[in-house]
């Protein structure tokens, strides 16, 4: 069963998360560590990860910088002081989303 | 690592793909040599072009299609609120002092000139005429010659795309109220107050836009020289 798009909604505090752990990291990065982590659980298309990114970017959320990597230029994103504030928000939100459905799937349990 | 020449041939299948940007390449490249990279770690036997038949199979159709079309949407949304960003901070100190120069300056300059009112409401009209008649030197003027390169850059569309409604946003409405004014008798003074309130908006307006347009563009110079040289 394919459940990638029960982790659609959760994408943007994933990512908030890899970069507040790792500093900065190119896209190709962030896929390849979350498909490592979630041991190919979660696979992150090019499609979604990308906007996701340059939208996170037009919002002031995450910062670019560029580096030339020998013969090509490396797109590196990291979060901004108010994208680090917004990362600790949306923990507490998905911390508090996990909890509901902990609550829903396995009430004895919560 | 991928050579020179294979990076090329992928800046040309994101080409084929309908992605022209030279800024959308670079970061589909980036991440399509690292794919091809990981293959051929994996499969040392395979051929480049089947390493990016194998790399391509991981993509939906519309995909690149998909990015480009975001990408423009976000970068619009980010220069409009740097835009933003940068006209509000008219509305603190130290900006603000600024503006109220130029409310002096206009008050002063109809207090001392009877002239200067007429001129004030003709000015528009005579900048429109400009543009209409003399765009190449009018391009250079308002700094359109800086949206010039190599090769097509998104971000570079996109802040040409803000910056010209900017200015037309903030130039119809005085070239509009100018008319009337000219047209309708009013008491000059209040007249004067219409435009006096209008006038310094705009010219901040105007330096904003000129800020932010320079700022960005630079900074795109900066990231893609390659797209310039």
């Amino acid at each position: 069963m394919n459940k990638s798009h029960l982790y659609k909604g959760c994408l943007e505090p994933i990512i908030m998360q890899l970069l507040n752990d790792n500093g900065r990291m190119y896209g190709y990065e962030i896929t390849q560590m979350v498909k490592d982590l979630t041991k190919n659980e979660l696979q992150i298309t090019e499609g979604a990860l990308y906007p996701l990114l340059h939208r996170l970017e037009a919002s002031g959320i995450l910062e670019v910088e560029m580096e030339n990597i020998g013969n090509r230029v490396r797109k590196y994103y990291s979060l901004t002081k108010s994208g680090k504030k917004q990362n600790k928000v949306a923990r507490t939100e998905i911390q508090a989303f996990i909890d509901t459905l902990q609550t829903l799937v396995n009430p004895k349990l919560a | 690592m991928l050579n020179d020449q294979q990076i090329e041939i992928l800046h040309q299948y994101c080409e084929c793909k309908g992605v022209s940007y030279y800024d959308v390449q670079t970061e589909l490249v980036d991440h399509l040599a690292d794919a091809i990279e990981k293959s051929q770690k994996k499969h040392p036997e395979f051929s480049f072009r089947e390493h990016i038949a194998k790399v391509d199979a991981q993509f939906a159709p519309n995909e690149f299609a998909l990015i480009t079309k975001n990408k423009s949407k976000a970068i619009r949304r980010k220069y409009f609120s740097e835009f933003k960003e940068e006209l509000y901070s008219y509305s603190r100190p130290p900006k603000i002092l600024f503006l109220f120069f130029l409310y002096a300056l206009l008050l002063s300059l109809n207090a001392y000139s009877h002239y200067f009112y007429v001129i004030l409401q003709l000015l528009p009209l005579y900048l429109s005429i400009n543009f209409m008649v003399w765009k190449k030197r009018l391009k250079i003027l308002y700094g359109f010659h800086l949206f010039d390169s190599k090769k097509p850059l998104l971000s570079l569309k996109s802040i040409k795309w803000v910056y010209e409604r900017i200015i037309i946003t903030s130039y119809i409405p005085i070239i509009l109220l100018s008319l009337y004014l000219r047209f309708k008798e009013f008491d000059r003074n209040s007249n004067f107050f219409f435009l006096t309130a209008l006038y310094p908006i705009f010219i901040v307006a105007f330096i904003s836009a000129v800020n932010i347009m320079y700022r960005i563009r630079f900074k795109i110079e900066k990231d893609y020289s390659k797209a310039f040289n």
